[in-house]
């Protein structure tokens, strides 16, 4: 029959799967993380590197510009607003670089190389690990139901048991849990250092792996055209009148139709 | 982690008795918020010295070397930077301090090959870039101090202090088209800042004409928007004279459209309305059953 009482697992899986595996997931994190420290070659700065930055500062001003233009008068924004992308002479009309080819630059290919190998590596290595030593068990219980049964292949290799509820799962299924939630774990042990984002690089991998397809560099060109057309139909509206709304509150006067404004009792004095 | 101002306080109130865990918290706070306080690291530094371990020694005796500087101890400074070249020997940030020396000792040429070697290195070292306007400025030779501001800011756009410096400089020369545009710059890259409001509302003053006075006295609306009138007095001020001017420059008003003129006498009526309510706000402030003299100026001085 489904299993529906809950079943009661030997607290030795516990001591002897469930911690250790985590225990040895965090710990290989944290060498990882410091052999690519170690191993990391040192940025150089190239022309190329300091147009790029440029570039992308370019790109920055005029996204703050429409961010925050509403602080500046019209003149002001439409004065910047030209500077930017007036015909011919426009910051955001000049030529610039596209997507830079990845494959042409041979320092960023061995860096790319060198990060895939400390990263697969290890994960081949302790999947293999876990997948022959703590095979054949149920590791645990997922606390919440999961929706159908074609789960159980994945998640209960090695365990044949037609009737037993999805949410016991084996050993595996607890190593992929802990490793796509490392980041986490990462982030709050090195304290918000960890530039290294296990799922993302997981993606990128796979994404790799199927498309073949190269990564691109940054690329002005788009970055520049995207801008240029956001900028051009950004409206300006210029706060400063709600804020003198917002002190004066109801005394705030109100259009009126063309009364003269009697300036004899205006005074001057302070 | 207390404030740097709480903790300055404790340190005066403390009067030479304070320990030495307030002393290394105090001075590590220093160093994060890149106050300024030569007198305070050298009245303590030998007993925090002694205490402070690991890499933050370092950061220590880079502290202790600029206030040497500040007070014009050179002989002192030069055996600090000797400590820190025997263990970072190529760095760019002990560079920094030897062309900081050469500066204090008057050697601006000495100073300027220095960072030009840096430079070389690494073309987009700020700190070095800004050392070098440094330079320009204590040489009182404003229009390489301009040229180096501009190349700065071409790379750097988002750089407020330097956007503030040219401003700065531009109102030196009374250019003061030029400093409005750069501390417009400056409140785009700061919109909530009251202190940048004001600054940019004065320049807008200066520039004058009833357009000017009229943006002058929006953005000190704004700065008032940012910080209230009791701790605002500055924009407060600002408002009285902005609206003041406005209402006296209204004679060159003659040959303008009928939508202009409209306008015009709709930024006159609000012109009205918010003198009076400036003038409503500072005499609370001034009543004396409410707040007191002394904290009145207190607040104005702050």
């Amino acid at each position: 029959a489904m299993a529906r009482e809950h079943l009661l697992l030997d607290p030795a899986i516990r001591d002897w799967v469930v911690i250790p595996m985590v225990i040895m997931l965090v710990l290989v994190a944290l060498g990882r993380n410091y052999v690519n420290q170690l191993i990391k070659s040192t940025p150089v700065i190239t022309e190329e590197s300091l147009g790029e930055l440029r570039h992308k500062q370019v790109l920055q001003q005029s996204q703050r510009l429409r961010m925050n233009g509403r602080f500046l008068n019209d003149a002001a924004f439409n004065m910047r607003k030209s500077y930017m992308i007036r015909k011919k002479t426009g910051i955001l009309r000049e030529k610039v670089p596209g997507a830079a080819n990845p494959m042409s630059n041979p320092m960023n290919m061995v860096d790319m190389m060198k990060g895939n190998i400390v990263y697969m590596l290890p994960n081949f290595a302790m999947m293999a690990f876990v997948g022959y030593f703590f095979s054949g068990f149920v590791c645990l219980k997922i606390p919440f139901p999961l929706p159908s049964n074609h789960f159980k292949l994945m998640m209960q290799r090695g365990v044949d048991l037609t009737s037993l509820d999805v949410s016991y799962v084996s050993s595996l299924s607890w190593y992929f849990l802990v490793t796509f939630g490392m980041n986490g774990i990462m982030r709050l042990i090195m304290g918000g250092d960890g530039e290294f984002d296990d799922a993302k690089m997981m993606q990128m991998q796979m994404g790799m792996g199927m498309g073949g397809a190269q990564q691109m560099g940054f690329n002005a060109e788009a970055a520049y055209k995207n801008e240029k057309e956001a900028l051009g139909i950004a409206k300006h509206q210029w706060v400063a009148d709600s804020a003198e709304k917002q002190l004066l509150g109801a005394r705030y006067p109100e259009e009126s139709s063309g009364e003269a404004i009697d300036l004899s009792n205006f005074s001057t004095s302070s | 982690m207390e404030s740097i101002s709480n903790l300055i306080e404790s340190y005066d109130a403390a009067d030479g008795k304070s320990s030495i865990t307030a002393l290394k918290e105090l001075l590590k706070e220093l160093r994060r918020s890149k106050l300024r306080r030569p007198d305070i690291v050298f009245d303590n530094w030998m007993r925090v010295l002694n205490a402070e371990s690991g890499s933050e020694v370092w950061n220590l005796y880079e502290q202790i070397c600029i206030a040497a500087l500040d007070n014009g101890d050179s002989n002192f400074a030069n055996e600090c930077i000797t400590i820190l070249l025997k263990k970072f020997p190529n760095s760019s940030r002990v560079g920094r301090l030897v062309g900081m020396q050469n500066e204090q000792c008057g050697k601006y040429e000495a100073a300027l090959e220095v960072y030009t070697d840096l430079l070389k290195k690494n073309p987009a070292n700020l700190m070095v870039l800004k050392r070098k306007v440094c330079v320009f400025k204590a040489m009182g030779d404003t229009k390489r101090q301009i040229e180096e501001l501009n190349a700065l800011l071409t790379q750097f756009p988002s750089e407020a202090a330097s956007w503030l410096e040219l401003g700065e400089v531009f109102l030196s020369l009374s250019d003061n088209a030029a400093a409005a545009h750069c501390f417009e710059e400056a409140v785009l890259l700061n919109p909530v800042s009251a202190a940048y409001h004001s600054r940019l509302a004065e320049v807008y003053y200066t520039l004058g004409g009833f357009d000017n006075f009229v943006l002058a006295r929006k953005h000190y609306a704004m700065s008032l928007q940012n910080q209230a009138a009791q701790h605002n007095l500055r924009a407060l001020y600002g408002v009285l004279y902005a609206t003041n001017s406005a209402a006296q420059a209204t004679t060159d008003a003659a040959n303008l459209s009928v939508d202009a003129k409209k306008s015009r006498e709709q930024e006159l009526r609000v012109n009205t309305e918010m003198q009076r309510w400036a003038k409503e706000q500072l005499a609370e402030l001034a009543n004396p059953t409410t707040n007191s003299t002394l904290e009145l100026v207190s607040r104005a001085v702050m």
